[in-house]
């Protein structure tokens, strides 16, 4: 798929607001500071040095296992792709057949992005009340439309410093103790945010602010449906993917097989698990009994790779490899 | 500046006018002058948020509005404050004195802690006045505005504190 998302470097007179999120126990609440224009002249700045840089990049079209080049490349996320999805009904069926790996969906955290969107209208934070507060991100708001602005965000907490307890000092004549709440910002965002998708440079970032495993649990049941209704597993095996999917990395796999829409409308086989699993060299005599798939715990994520289609041999070599990550052949 | 401070500087210039009426009914030079000098320190604070702070060093953000009411009623409610200079006497006692200044603490201290810092005379001297609105995404509050607005506008506004914003002048669209 051929993307593109416009950013523009902002403009003198592009009203900025600064936004800050703080993770709660349950939900991320967004804040507003007020700023001098001094401040918000730098932040412009920064933007539009976040914006050179993308612009002498090639683009990377998203997918939750995509490999791509942080010096010359970034991450493209098209709105389209784009998906803040509830928890569906139980029975529902959450895809639909998908041949090929451009039917991806990208799942976001709805509230990272509900931040962004009220921007000028979040809650403003006083200096005093700053006390104790860790930040998961911050996001510099540009544009005079209230209904179209750009968000260029970065993963970095500016009150670290701060509230790390260090000794804070200026350097005048002599060290002069720093007694206010201090506030460090990057020269460069992470990434930008508009109406047309995501341009991301740090895909970690994009990962740690919108797609947080912990934040979108609720979808966790929602992947793991889809998995386990694909296969022929016994209710012990499909009860240990459902076990397993309470850790990250588990959910995770469980995401990306679900956003690629690789097992969407699909139920495998036996033969089909047999022959494939054969050819990765995995132990299928213990894996597949009868005609049903019989797990353990630690054969939940093999089995997950090998439906993300991670596993291949060397075709001189005959070696076995698993991927990383994957970055999808252009031609 | 801390909230509290903020406030403060609110009631301040909030009363300003007040401060005015005294000193035309006070006939004790002290009293008299120390009364002037509030005012013009009000007034003062007042213009220096709405001409300095709100147009030339704040970065202002740009808000669309859903609701608009006018908070002039609320406003002339605070004004039954205003009664006091009517009630002095041109030489006060020492009591009276300790009176008023009582007064004033008791109105200062409902002022800092209650919602009551969006009403502001001394505003509408300066040519500006209070609405309470509404945004589509959510914030309530009250605007210092420079105009009458209605719902859809949208406005270039600086914050005061977490309930009052200053609408400056650049970049003002109206529907």
């Amino acid at each position: 798929m051929t993307t593109s998302i416009t950013v523009t470097v902002p403009a003198d007179n592009d009203r900025l607001t600064l936004v800050v999120a703080q993770p709660g126990s349950t939900r991320l609440r967004g804040f507003r500071l007020a700023l001098d224009k001094n401040v918000a002249a730098a932040l412009r700045e920064a933007c539009g040095t976040t914006v050179r840089e993308i612009s002498v990049r090639s683009e990377v079209t998203y997918a939750a296992d995509v490999s791509y080049d942080v010096a010359t490349q970034y991450l493209a996320v098209p709105a389209a792709l784009l998906a803040t999805p509830e928890p569906l009904p139980a029975g529902t069926d959450a895809r639909q057949p998908a041949g090929h790996r451009d039917a991806t969906t990208v799942e976001t955290d709805p509230e990272a992005r509900a931040i962004l969107n009220a921007g000028s209208s979040l809650e403003l934070l006083g200096a005093t009340e700053l006390r104790k507060r860790a930040f998961r991100f911050y996001a510099a708001i540009v544009g005079n439309d209230p209904n179209n602005r750009t968000s260029f965000v970065s993963r970095w907490n500016p009150y670290r410093a701060s509230f790390a307890g260090r000794i804070l000092t200026v350097y005048g004549e002599q060290l002069h103790r720093v007694t206010q709440p201090l506030l460090v910002f990057e020269p460069t965002f992470d990434m930008i945010v508009t109406s047309e998708g995501i341009a991301v440079l740090d895909k970690d970032a994009f990962e740690q602010i919108f797609r947080d495993i912990t934040t979108m649990r609720n979808r966790v049941p929602v992947w793991t449906k889809q998995v386990v209704e694909s296969l022929p597993l016994t209710e012990e095996s499909a009860e240990m993917i459902r076990q397993a999917s309470g850790k990250a990395r588990v959910a995770q796999r469980l995401r990306a097989l679900f956003e690629g829409g690789t097992l969407a409308g699909r139920k495998l086989s036996v033969s089909q698990l047999r022959d494939e699993m054969t050819n990765q060299g995995l132990a299928v005599e213990r894996m597949i009994q009868g005609q049903q798939l019989v797990l353990t715990e630690d054969d939940v994520p093999t089995i997950l790779k090998l439906l993300d289609e991670g596993y291949w041999k060397g075709w001189l070599t005959d070696v076995a490899w698993e991927a990383g990550s994957k970055s999808k052949r252009q031609s | 500046m801390t909230e509290i401070a903020q406030r403060a500087r609110l009631f301040v210039g909030s009363y300003a006018g007040l401060f005015g009426l005294l000193a035309i009914r006070f006939d004790t030079r002290w009293l008299r002058f120390t009364c002037i000098g509030l005012t013009v320190l009000g007034i003062g604070l007042m213009a220096h948020i709405v001409f300095w702070v709100a147009g030339r060093t704040t970065e202002a953000e740009p808000i669309q509005l859903t609701q608009v009411e006018d908070a002039g009623a609320d406003v002339s409610g605070y004004l039954a404050t205003y009664l006091l200079p009517f009630l002095t006497v041109a030489e006060p006692s020492v009591r009276d004195v300790a009176a008023y200044a009582l007064f004033l603490v008791i109105a200062g201290l409902i002022y800092v802690r209650s919602e009551m810092t969006q009403i502001n005379p001394t505003l509408y001297v300066l040519l500006r006045r209070v609405l309470k609105v509404s945004t589509n995404a959510g914030w309530s509050g009250y605007v210092v505005a420079r105009s009458s607005l209605k719902p859809d506008d949208v406005i270039d506004v600086v914050p005061l504190n977490e309930r009052v914003r200053v609408e400056v002048r650049k970049g003002v669209q109206k529907t």
